[in-house]
């Protein structure tokens, strides 16, 4: 059975919308978190990882690296 | 002359206790900053009880707001046909590391947080926790607002629950 695609949320409705912008970027967030203290749980360098996400080194490192673990 | 400076040194201490607290709540749960649903949390954990009490004076559970602030997000993300497991993806997120350097807040806390100062202000009153939620019932939109209504409760009346609390607090300490 095919999956159900993503539905673009009504447009008339902007509270809504946005609303959902923010719970997305919420879930990339916590995501990316996720994602990156995998990685570097692997072995993985901070320029792996910024080059994963498509940021520089310095980006990544600095948005992520006080929250991982080490 | 010496009210006014004991209830200043009050409201700092209140001050810093909410904003670590904030971060602590937006730390356990993988968000980079805190922003105005941590400082509610934040609010609803102060010893002065006021934020708790405001919630109870109409009927609310004030131990659902956590819990709404993720349904509602799941329920955001449901309606577009996103349909995660927000536990798993929290198992995963590493321990909280211990918070450091300059303060970091997401604009939604810094404006919720300068409501409540400008309200304390105005009002002459010590900071509560009930000024937090007046001022965060406020709120026309956002994750707050958008939790509150998750949990049936009517903001208006909330705001007006916070601010019968924060009148008791001020007429006690006058």
């Amino acid at each position: 059975m095919q999956e159900a695609p993503i539905r673009i949320p009504d447009p008339t409705d902007p509270a809504a919308t946005l609303a959902t912008v923010v719970s997305l970027r919420r879930l990339a967030d916590r995501l990316e978190l996720a994602g990156a203290q995998a990685a570097i749980d692997q072995g993985w360098s901070w320029t792996d990882v910024a080059e994963a996400l498509g940021v520089s080194r310095q980006a990544a490192h600095k948005k992520l690296a006080r929250r991982i673990t080490q | 002359m010496f009210n006014r400076l004991r209830r200043r040194t009050g409201d700092m201490r209140t001050i810093k206790h909410l904003l670590a607290d904030a971060e602590n709540v937006a730390r356990e749960q993988g968000a980079d900053k805190p922003g105005a649903e941590h400082l509610v949390i934040a609010a609803l954990a102060l010893p002065d009880g006021t934020a708790r009490r405001a919630f109870e004076r109409i009927g609310a559970d004030p131990d659902a707001f956590g819990t709404a602030v993720t349904e509602q997000h799941a329920e955001a993300l449901r309606d577009i046909g996103i349909d995660h497991d927000d536990a798993a993806l929290s198992a995963q997120l590493p321990e909280p590391q211990p918070a450091g350097g300059v303060y970091r807040s997401e604009v939604s806390m810094q404006q919720l947080f300068q409501r409540v100062t400008d309200d304390v202000k105005s009002d002459g009153s010590s900071l509560v926790g009930a000024h937090v939620i007046r001022a965060a019932a406020r709120m026309e939109y956002g994750t707050t607002a958008r939790a509150l209504d998750h949990m049936g409760i009517d903001r208006m009346d909330l705001a007006q629950a916070a601010g019968a609390e924060i009148a008791g607090r001020h007429a006690d300490a006058s």
